[in-house]
């Protein structure tokens, strides 16, 4: 990846592999050029898929947080409601 | 020496009659030897007593509160004041009070002074005060001595140790009692610091309850600016003070029940009121953590999941036609190459070699030989086969065509 690319959004990434592929797709090109081509779509495609990866890796942890949110709070609740009220709280 | 008409005369005996401490508040006993009701309705009798003989008038408005009205050959007790009926020139006793002999003075005297302050509101329901719910000080008045004090230490100090207690000694029975009383009150109300004033003494006869009947004691209760709690003998007597007190306790120790309240009550009601405050946050917070379980459902269901599987795919379909387009391209390069081949095998010269055909070129410029004639120019030739090449000569030929 240059440097170029790394500040790039998935989209724009995205967006450029599109382009390269149509590119493939539609232009006469020289056998090099085609395989300089070629070799920068699959790498504009490895980077979306690292940000892919990476996009599905934090909602799998958000989701893991909101899990023991939920729990934690209705938990706790649990504990309080549960608590023996005759206490007198003042002994 | 005086002249004086008459009118004269008699306007000064009524008031020497009128302000006389005895002659102005009487109670005169005797028996009833006339008696006569006007068409009015005022009623007018005699009482006698040996030779001496009292004409005494009792008004209509005087009458209500009597529980009966005398009648000849009664003995009785009235109560009045005498003074002088002017067109006649005699003395009488104006009766607001009678009762049959026998009645106690005592107890003639209490209806009396109940009746009047009765009907002057001291006793009235709607002017009596709320005791305080927690007072700070509880001012008391009554004997040092004797059980009463020690009694009302004794509950305070069970009930509601943290309260002060001021005592305001006095004597409670005797001739100097009312003074004592009244100025013990007095004395607690102008130090003003009690939100209560406890006054009482300890059971005893109707003589010895007589300071607690006083009227002027009354009209000190009655005008004390705190609440009082009037604390007289046991449960079945009943005075004056207690009727007019602000709260009537049949005994000392009752009386230090009613004005403080039990440490325990107030640690129930605390306790009490901790638990409701507890149940109205805990529903609070319940309330909040289902809205916020809500809130996160509702975030999760928009969960960018769905927008990654679907960028997934974008960027596999754009994989698969890269991968198409140089699968395609790569293809029609390797069928033109095929072509290419395909052609150049036909137009290669050494395959036609092989088919048993030569080529003969000149030996000394190896230029193609195209025809007879450059053939037997030459003379000498190369000849070219597929797999390699021979010399030759040509003959010369004679005409043998």
């Amino acid at each position: 990846m240059t440097g170029a690319t790394s500040e790039a959004t998935f989209e724009q990434l995205l967006q450029e592999l599109d382009e390269t592929v149509r590119k493939l797709e539609d232009s006469e090109l020289s056998l090099e050029d085609a395989i300089a081509t070629y070799e920068k779509s699959v790498e504009l495609a490895a980077a979306c898929a690292e940000m892919l990866d990476n996009a599905e890796l934090r909602i799998r942890q958000i989701d893991t947080r909101i899990g023991r949110l939920r729990n934690g709070i209705e938990t706790e609740l649990d504990a309080f409601e549960d608590d023996d009220e005759d206490d007198d709280p003042f002994e | 020496m005086f002249v004086l008409d008459v009118g004269q005369v008699t306007a000064y005996l009524r008031d020497l009659l009128e302000t006389d401490p005895v002659m102005s508040d009487v109670w005169v006993r005797g028996e009833v030897t006339s008696f006569f009701r006007s068409a009015a309705g005022h009623c007018y009798f005699t009482l006698s007593n040996h030779e001496s003989q009292l004409k005494c008038a009792l008004f209509r408005h005087q009458q209500r509160s009597l529980l009966i009205l005398p009648k000849v050959g009664d003995a009785v007790i009235a109560h009045g004041h005498v003074s002088i009926y002017d067109s006649q020139g005699s003395y009488q006793l104006y009766v607001d009070n009678v009762a049959p002999e026998g009645t106690g003075l005592l107890q003639l005297q209490f209806e009396e002074l109940r009746r009047r302050l009765e009907q002057e509101g001291l006793f009235d329901p709607s002017r009596k005060r709320p005791l305080p719910d927690i007072p700070q000080r509880i001012g008391v008045v009554t004997s040092a001595q004797g059980a009463v004090w020690h009694d009302i230490c004794t509950v305070i100090e069970r009930r509601f140790p943290i309260v002060e207690l001021v005592l305001a000694p006095s004597k409670v029975q005797g001739p100097d009692a009312v003074k004592e009383l009244v100025r013990g009150l007095h004395a607690l109300l102008d130090e003003g610091s009690c939100d209560v004033i406890i006054i009482g003494r300890g059971g005893g006869s109707p003589e010895d309850l007589a300071p607690f009947n006083a009227e002027t004691l009354a009209r000190a209760i009655f005008a004390a600016s705190v609440p009082i709690v009037s604390a007289v003998g046991h449960e079945t007597d009943f005075t004056i003070a207690d009727l007019v007190a602000d709260v009537r306790a049949p005994t000392p120790s009752a009386a230090a029940e009613l004005v403080v309240p039990s440490h325990y009550e107030i640690r129930n009601a605390l306790a009490g009121t901790l638990k409701d405050l507890r149940a109205i946050v805990l529903e609070q917070i319940r309330e909040s953590a289902d809205a916020l379980a809500f809130s996160v459902d509702r975030v999760q269901r928009r969960s960018p999941t769905r927008s990654v599987e679907l960028a997934q795919a974008s960027v596999a379909s754009a994989l698969d036609r890269a991968e198409r387009a140089v699968e395609a391209g790569f293809m029609a390069r390797t069928m033109a190459l095929k072509d290419l081949q395909m052609q150049s095998e036909l137009l290669n010269p050494i395959a036609v070699l092989n088919r048993g055909y030569a080529i003969v070129s000149e030996s000394s410029t190896a230029k193609r030989v195209t025809g007879k004639a450059v053939a037997e120019r030459a003379g000498q030739v190369s000849i070219t086969f597929g797999d390699g090449s021979v010399n030759a000569r040509i003959d010369k030929e004679e005409n043998h065509e």
